[in-house]
């Protein structure tokens, strides 16, 4: 059973999209303009201002803003889940730093790369620590 | 004295037995490219008794003695729940069933990420038996910024460390030494966790709290041991791999550079393969001249040239898609972008109950279902994996090419729709994307019936990207042609060979003089007589009976469906004459009402059939090896066959009667 979506998930959301919607009518992006404002969207170099104290306390991982350092509290997941999360260094008490959240969780865990999926990532309680 | 026991002291063992050392690791940690170096080319592939999991034996010499090296599969830790990391515990504590106990445990570790790499090597240690440590990949330690002092790790472990560059070869004959040292040392088990069971014997998965507890102890034990031995000598910094996965992973990027790729394995696949298979075909017409040289005519004659080398060729034809595949397959695994492709698509084939990695045997599927479903061992959740075998055929792979181009050519009218698409091209498309469907949808059905499970968790380890060794490329593909050959070509060939002698037995008896011509001999044959006793089956789809000895005799392969059309028709069969046989097709009447035999309408229904029905005894042999073999496997391929049979009938007659009662080319 998951828990239910902590509301960092909405703040995060629309962090992600700072603008606000456009008038209907107003001027449509041409198809380049659209090609390269997808390619910006790549991961963030820090924080930005607004996700930097979005995150005070427990959260689940899912959650958890790009570029910060977690504290793992406690998983949640079926039994073998948890045992391959933790032979692969998410254990409870292991710090992860959060790589990029956007198409599923990637994790930096003592220097290896773990990608993650949002259901997994949803069931693992941390608290951030700063980035 | 006793001079027997004299004289066996004096001869010394003829055969002495060889050590047997297994090679165990993490995934992605040059575990296989140091069995190469180990072993160079003296290795095979086999399965583990019972399952599909890739066993790997190979041995070289040292000192006056063989060693025996067996390649266990890639595992994270000791927990016997996955069948990979079952097979890897049974095999280091000596109880797997057909695998002799091991004497040296070596544990492969790479260097860049030792604590990880660490948590495995302690588990290992702890069952006490005599073991070695690669520590691989030490060249790329200075570029990540990293120092490791190998001889404290040694004090720490308690165990001999050998830092080794698998890729270059570099500290291999160190590694023999240690290895052929390492059973006589005498050798403490590591105890990190003595008062809990041994990592194997943890029988309840639901002891949550006491993995917590290992997991955590292990990690601070790993923690201060890294702390003594490892020293960064600058600061981390992304890497470039980091770099390079903000556009593979992309949202959107990702799936487009994956897809990018995928049409390349495919175009490949497709027509890359084209001419080598063109040309070993070639060479078995060659081969087939000169017995015809050789040999009088006669059953002989029939036997080697359309039997035995007919054999021949239709097993060699799949050797180029094969080696290209594995070659493709290979790059992807070795460069470590297969994790990511996996991670990319799972979103996607999710849904569908397939894994992330199903998504390149189903594209293969689209060349050949044979090198594709040897492609599903890539994926290491057995049911996704038995799934995705199941439904691969469905893909319309380019054997049926040949029967659709034929019947479009036939029936289907040169006519443009919408001005720029030719209706014969829409056809074809339509037959592409009926069978693409059919395999989603039975994928979808497949998981939510027999194939059920939980629904998996996605986690996935991302490694570094790397370049691929050439030499262990070479090997994989190597092992994955002979294994081809060698299990699935002996059964195909043997097939080949059982079809000839049904199409050329019994042979017909006419008044001499007469010539027998071939299309009589096919009626009376064994073949003929089944596809005349099938003909009240095919019937209700609109068939007469020579399309039912062309359905029976491409059992053996689609393709030859056309060529025995045109032997009944009596058109020879060069390929420059097809265009013959679509004339004949479409003038055949029928002997009763005299309107044309064939509509339309039943050509659509007879490739709706080829696109569901499992015409390939190839496929069917490879679906048996690879669901397990034994009992198991033939249960698989029997009801891969079956219902794939009951679609294709299902939807011939559906097109059929259909097309019918909406009034469309029913008897014209």
């Amino acid at each position: 059973m998951l828990p239910p979506l902590h509301p960092l998930v909405f703040v995060q959301r629309r962090a992600r999209s700072p603008l606000p919607p456009l008038h209907p009518y107003a001027t449509s992006p041409s198809p380049a303009q659209i090609v390269l404002k997808l390619w910006r969207r790549r991961t963030p170099k820090q924080p930005s201002l607004s996700t930097r104290f979005a995150c005070p306390s427990d959260c689940p991982l899912a959650a958890c803003p790009i570029g910060y350092c977690a504290l793992v509290i406690g998983i949640s997941c079926p039994a073998h889940e948890a045992r391959r999360l933790r032979t692969l260094g998410v254990f409870e008490g292991a710090r992860v730093n959060i790589i990029d959240t956007r198409s599923g969780i990637l994790l930096d865990v003592r220097g290896s790369r773990l990608a993650l999926d949002v259901t997994v990532a949803g069931a693992i309680l941390v608290r951030p620590i700063a980035a | 004295m006793n001079p027997v026991s004299g004289l066996a002291r004096a001869i010394p063992d003829p055969a002495p037995r060889p050590l047997r050392v297994g090679l165990v690791g993490n995934p992605n940690c040059g575990k296989s490219t140091l069995f190469n170096a180990l072993t160079g080319r003296r290795q095979r592939v086999a399965n583990f008794p019972g399952v599909t999991v890739d066993r790997a034996e190979g041995e070289y010499r040292y000192e006056d003695g063989m060693v025996a090296v067996i390649d266990l599969p890639g595992i994270y830790s000791l927990s016997p729940e996955s069948p990979d990391e079952a097979i890897a515990l049974d095999v280091v504590q000596g109880r797997a069933a057909g695998v002799p106990p091991l004497d040296v445990v070596v544990i492969v570790v790479n260097a860049e990420n030792l604590d990880r790499n660490l948590y495995l090597a302690t588990e290992l240690l702890e069952l006490g038996r005599p073991a070695v440590i690669a520590l691989n990949r030490v060249d790329r330690l200075a570029r990540a910024g990293l120092q490791i002092d190998v001889v404290e790790l040694i004090h720490e472990l308690g165990v001999v460390v050998v830092p080794v560059v698998a890729t270059r070869g570099e500290g291999v004959d160190r590694l023999r030494h240690a290895i052929a040292r390492a059973a006589s040392l005498p050798r403490a088990a590591l105890s990190l966790v003595s008062d809990a069971a041994p990592a194997g014997d943890a029988g309840d998965a639901g002891d949550a709290g006491d993995d917590t507890h290992d997991a955590d102890r292990r990690y601070r034990w790993i923690s201060g041991v890294i702390d003594r031995t490892v020293s960064r000598t600058r600061p981390r910094t992304p890497s470039l791999s980091d770099r390079v996965d903000t556009v593979v992973l992309h949202r959107v990027w990702g799936p487009v550079i994956f897809l990018g790729l995928m049409l390349l394995v495919f175009q490949a696949m497709f027509s890359w393969a084209r001419p080598l298979a063109d040309g070993i075909q070639a060479l078995v017409t060659l081969a087939g001249q000169g017995v015809r040289f050789a040999v009088p005519p006669g059953a002989l004659r029939s036997l080697l040239v359309d039997g035995a080398l007919g054999g021949v060729g239709s097993v060699l034809v799949f050797l180029p898609q094969i080696a290209i595949l594995f070659l493709f397959i290979g790059l992807l695994e070795d460069s470590g972008y297969m994790a990511r492709a996996a991670f990319v698509m799972d979103r996607y084939m999710r849904p569908l109950g397939l894994h992330g990695k199903s998504f390149i045997p189903l594209i293969s599927g689209y060349a050949c279902a044979v090198p594709a479903i040897m492609a599903t061992r890539t994926i290491q959740h057995p049911k996704e994996r038995m799934a995705t075998i199941m439904v691969v055929p469905l893909m319309s792979c380019s054997a049926r090419l040949p029967v659709y181009t034929l019947l479009v050519a036939a029936f289907v009218p040169a006519v443009a729709v919408a001005g720029v698409f030719s209706l014969q091209g829409l056809t074809m498309l339509g037959m592409y994307l009926l069978g693409t469907v059919a395999a989603l949808v039975a994928a979808a059905v497949f998981r939510r019936t027999l194939l059920r499970s939980a629904t998996r968790a996605l986690i996935i380890e991302l490694p570094p990207y790397s370049l691929p060794s050439v030499r262990v490329l070479a090997n994989s593909v190597w092992q994955r042609v002979r294994l081809f050959l060698r299990r699935a070509g002996t059964v195909i060939f043997a097939i080949s060979i059982l079809l000839w002698g049904m199409a050329s037995y019994p042979r017909v008896t006419v008044a001499p003089g007469q010539i027998v011509t071939q299309e009589q001999q096919l009626s009376q044959s064994a073949l003929g007589r089944v596809g005349h006793a099938i003909e009240p089956l095919v019937r209700p789809l609109g068939y007469d009976w020579k399309i039912g000895v062309s359905m029976v005799a491409s059992f053996a392969a689609r393709e030859v469906f056309v060529s025995t059309m045109g032997t009944i028709y009596g058109v020879s069969n060069d390929g420059n004459n097809q265009h013959a046989l679509t004339q004949r097709l479409r003038e055949e009447r029928d002997p009763v009402t005299g309107r044309a035999a064939y509509s339309p309408l039943m050509a659509i229904g007879l490739m709706a059939f080829y696109v569901f029905a499992l015409m390939c005894t190839s496929t069917v042999t490879m679906t048996h090896r690879e669901t397990g073999g034994g009992w198991t496997g033939t249960r698989w391929a029997t009801l891969q066959f079956v219902y794939m049979l009951a679609l294709a009938y299902g939807a011939a007659f559906l097109v059929f009667h259909g097309g019918r009662a909406l009034g469309l080319g029913g008897g014209a």
